[in-house]
């Protein structure tokens, strides 16, 4: 034994040059096999972990025609009615002393669509009626914007606060406070009547004297916005646009009179609706961008016994934070479930679903039927879902993913297999006159082909211990700063888990892979004549 | 000449070392392809299903002057559907006299209204008028499941996705109730008769929410008048040129004092979300695949450099025959660039083989999540030629690469090594 050992090491060291090249490859595949796989399992593991923290948590509770328990809900076509459910003080109970249960809070899941005060629609949204404090306990990842956001119904306050969704990159609306060419519906002479009617009306704001040559328009659009930031531009309006009333014009005025004249970006906005307001025809109306804290109106549509043309609910709200979810998902907007009750004239223990987190995710099974046990029990139709039923999306884009990950992993076990053949091959005719020798000194063609497998185990030992270090660090740096550009995840990074298993997944599936690999140009060995191979070398 | 023959004589000597570089950059480039043609068939399998009905693509998309200036500068959805063509038969005819044209129709914007069926009400579904003249082009993207396509005599009739004819039990004969506002804000309620259902040719669940209708009820739920739509799409003839089409359509439109604008498709539809987010995952996978080609590249070489270490008599014996450092460069280059050169073809080969073998085994799922990933119901490998040309040109620079690293220190060989009996 010592002697095979004493005899890899030598020739190791007399094929140093080969064998460097070797094991730097095989450290190199060794190391971006560990982060593949680590990136594979911390992709699906955290995505699951932040479907669950921002969208479904653990278990829910759901009526029997809930449209969660369709298959492929996310697409179906769902009725209008809620699904409800009572969960009454007994069920709490019963729940609340599992000991396996953090946290629960019942919710109400329908949708609505926003209203400025102008009656200007300004978008839709997903709306989850909870427990104001129980939405960090219950759904831990979804992230409130503004710390100290509070959205508790106050009844002296006559507007209800909610926490809107975050608004996707079409509902973000920027430059509402200066002018563009594209804010304009018109160009080419009447643009250019358009310009000599505005000068006309303001003569005092367009005092360049190259106005007169200025073809691409430039001059004019940035005295137009340098009158945007004047909080008295309204007292130069010519009295002709007084003769008759337009409540828009009044309105703004009245806005901009109550604005503080150092607030300049409110005062260029509401100046710019103010322009939009005299030529109306001619600019695109200013949009009113998502702020907070803000009356706006909340249009839902009733919870149960919908007749054909039933109005809509309408709630007076103000956002005072965003909500950020998953991205990709739709950002709910979060509301104080007990005033969500009252204005859908629901009993105060009504919900769509009771949503469950549990201290530890193993346990969903059983709690699950545990759950669902009782409440056969005490006759309760009601069904009992873990995040896999409740979201249908999760589960198989977490998989691709990990699939697509995968692909490049088998693509290096590829690559390894065919370099090394190539590599053990190349030595073996390289050292074809050592051979010869050791075989006319009496060792066995077996024996060489032991230390041939027993070079490319230390080569690839080693490999695997150099890729533990350099793999690990990658992967704990990775863990602590995430991958940044994923943007499945609400941090748009994933951060990597550490686990020990793929370090040494991969040196069990290396190491064969690897001696097999070698193994094969190896048995050419069996076929070596030591008298032939001497007189063919010399 | 010599070269030439230099170069293929030693490929052939080194037969074995050759057919292993060969089947490594086959094999890499073959499954490099693939990885690529699935990110490339998951948009295409978007642009074929969801998007097919709710963004057909043309090559020109025509609409009233200023649509899409006011539609960029986020005018108010009310104003932007004011804004249509009239009577757009006419103007149909006078394009189709265009030599370039193949093909216009009329796409009309989705109404989104709630609508009753069996005393329930369920929440907004999209519904999309089928003209006749788009008729021909529906077809060609969906398949009626049951029941039967549009006739040029109905009136108030509905197609429905087969998945929720399925899932609410609806029959052909049913009457549908829709309730909602119509693309001007006007309430509506109006009824129609399931004629049958379809499914996309690659279906999708998420056209679970649109339902296809006559053109006279599409009139009735839009509040349109009979000539009015928002968009028609243009398909040009085969070798037309768009450049030239579009300059012509534009000019036949102020010839007739036509308040209309013609856009390229791509111009248009810059911004749909779909895509983007296919080209984000396609950007994912190409990086994926830059960093395996990475590896694999110093592994490429590892495994020239050793060849040519194992030449280094074959090398002396150049320069004994008074062979230039340069010539020899040239020609381990050239010998290096047609293997690369030829594998990736072959792996390329292999790799269209592969595509056309999967492709035909038509693998489809149910699961929404993997339809989401699929961009339908089916797994399509597509074929982009820019996909191609990015493995290809990270080949070819891999080939520069290997010249340039290996061939430095294996050229320097001194002629002595050519007679000396046993190398060192």
């Amino acid at each position: 034994m010592l002697l095979y050992v004493k005899l890899i090491l030598k020739s190791l060291l007399r094929h140093q040059k080969s064998g460097k090249k070797l094991f730097v490859f095989i450290s190199l595949c060794m190391v971006t096999i560990i982060i593949l796989l680590t990136m594979m399992d911390s992709f699906y593991v955290k995505y699951l972990d932040e479907i669950i923290n921002n969208w479904t948590s653990h278990i829910r509770i759901v009526s029997k025609n809930s449209p969660k328990l369709k298959p492929n809900s996310a697409f179906s076509v769902e009725e209008e009615n809620l699904s409800l459910i009572k969960i009454d003080s007994k069920i709490e109970q019963f729940i609340s002393n599992m000991p396996e249960v953090q946290a629960y809070s019942p919710v109400i899941e329908t949708y609505g669509n926003f209203f400025t005060i102008d009656s200007d629609f300004q978008g839709f949204s997903w709306i989850r009626g909870i427990v104001p404090d129980s939405i960090s306990k219950v759904l831990p990842g979804v992230i409130i914007t503004e710390k100290n956001a509070n959205f508790n119904y106050d009844p002296n306050n006559k507007d209800i606060p909610i926490v809107r969704g975050f608004p996707t990159s079409s509902e973000i609306i920027i430059d509402n406070d200066k002018f563009q060419k594209k804010d304009f519906r018109i160009v080419g002479d009447k643009f250019d009547n358009f310009k000599k009617q505005v000068i006309k009306d303001f003569p005092q704001l367009f005092s360049d004297t190259n106005i007169e040559k200025d073809t691409n328009s430039q001059i004019f659009i940035s005295s137009l916005n340098k009158s945007l930031l004047d909080p008295n531009l309204y007292k130069v309006i010519p009295s002709t646009y007084f003769d008759n009333y337009d409540w828009k014009i009044d309105d703004t005025i009245t806005k901009i009179k109550s604005l503080d004249p150092n607030s300049k970006k409110e005062i260029a906005k509401w100046n710019k609706r103010l322009y939009c307001s005299l030529y109306p025809d001619i600019i695109f109306p200013v949009p009113e961008e998502i702020t907070l804290n803000k009356p706006l109106t909340l249009q839902v549509m009733p919870a149960k016994n919908k007749e054909i043309l039933s109005s809509p609910i309408i709630i007076p709200i103000t956002f005072v934070s965003y909500a950020k979810g998953i991205p990709m998902y739709p950002q709910p907007t979060y509301i104080d479930i007990n005033i969500f009750r009252e204005y859908l004239d629901l009993e105060s223990n009504e919900c769509t679903d009771f949503v469950i987190r549990l201290k530890d995710k193993q346990s969903i099974q059983i709690v699950k039927d545990k759950i669902q046990k009782y409440l056969i029990e005490q006759n309760y139709d009601y069904k009992v879902i873990d995040f896999f039923q409740a979201d249908t999306l999760g589960t198989p884009i977490a998989t691709s993913f990990s699939i697509v990950i995968l692909i490049p992993v088998i693509l290096l076990f590829c690559a390894i297999v065919i370099f090394i053949l190539n590599m053990i091959m190349l030595s073996i005719i390289k050292r074809k006159r050592e051979i010869g020798t050791s075989l006319a000194i009496g060792m066995t063609k077996g024996e060489n082909i032991i230390i041939f497998l027993g070079e490319v185990f230390i080569i690839v030992t080693l490999s695997w211990l150099i890729s533990i270090v350099v793999g690990s660090a990658a992967i704990i740096y990775l863990a602590n700063n995430g991958l940044s550009g994923m943007f499945f995840f609400n941090s748009n990074k994933l951060f990597f888990v550490l686990d020990f298993k793929y370090i040494f997944l991969a040196y069990i599936l290396i190491l064969p892979i690897t001696l097999l690999s070698a193994l094969i140009p190896c048995l050419s060995i069996l076929k070596f004549k030591p008298v032939e191979i001497l007189r063919e070398t010399n | 000449m010599v070269l030439i023959k230099l170069i293929l004589r030693n490929i052939f000597s080194h037969k074995l070392r050759s057919t292993i570089i060969f089947i490594v950059i086959s094999l890499v480039f073959s499954i490099m392809f693939l990885f690529l043609a699935f990110a490339d068939g998951t948009s295409e399998n978007m642009v074929n299903s969801i998007l097919s009905i709710t963004k057909p693509k043309c090559d020109i998309v025509v609409t009233a002057k200023g649509f899409l200036e006011s539609k960029e500068a986020n005018e108010k959805l009310e104003e932007l559907n004011k804004m249509t063509i009239s009577d757009y038969q006419s103007i149909r005819d006078k394009i189709q006299q265009l030599s370039e044209v193949s093909s216009v129709y009329v796409h009309t914007q989705p109404v989104n209204v709630n609508f009753i069926i069996n005393e329930k009400r369920y929440k907004p579904v999209n519904f999309f008028g089928i003209e006749p003249d788009y008729s021909k082009h529906i077809t060609s993207n969906v398949n009626i499941t049951e029941g039967r396509f549009f006739e040029n005599s109905d009136n108030n009739v509905i197609l429905m996705h087969s998945s929720v004819g399925k899932q609410l039990n609806i029959k052909i004969g049913d009457t549908i109730t829709t309730v909602g506002t119509d693309l001007f804000g006007q309430s509506i309620t109006e009824n129609f008769t399931v004629i049958g259902f379809y499914k996309s040719k690659i279906d999708s669940i998420g056209l679970a929410t649109t339902a296809l209708i006559d053109m006279n009820g599409y009139l009735m739920i839009s509040g349109l008048v009979d000539g009015e739509a928002s968009t028609m799409n243009i398909n040009l003839k085969k070798n037309a040129s768009l450049k030239e089409s579009l300059t012509k359509l534009r000019q036949m439109a102020k010839d007739n004092n036509l308040n209309i604008e013609f856009n390229e498709f791509n111009i248009f539809y810059k911004n749909i979300e779909e895509i983007k987010l296919y080209a984000a995952i396609k950007i994912i996978v190409m990086f994926l695949s830059f960093i395996v080609i990475f590896i694999i590249m110093f592994g490429i070489m590892n495994v020239v450099s050793l060849n040519l270490k194992d030449r280094r008599k074959e090398i002396g014996s150049y320069y004994c025959l008074g062979a230039e450092k340069w010539f020899l460069n040239i020609m381990y280059s050239s010998e290096i660039l047609i293997i690369n050169v030829l594998s990736s073809i072959v792996g390329l080969i292999s790799g269209l083989i592969l595509r056309f073998i999967i492709n035909s085994i038509n693998i489809t799922t149910d699961n929404p999540g993997f339809q989401i990933v699929l961009g339908g119901e089916k797994l399509y490998l597509g074929f982009n030629i820019y996909s191609v040309l990015y493995i290809f040109i990270i080949f070819v620079l891999i080939t520069i690469i290997t010249s340039f690293v290996t061939l430095g220190s294996a050229l320097k060989v001194s002629p002595s090594v050519a007679v000396r009996e046993v190398e060192e």
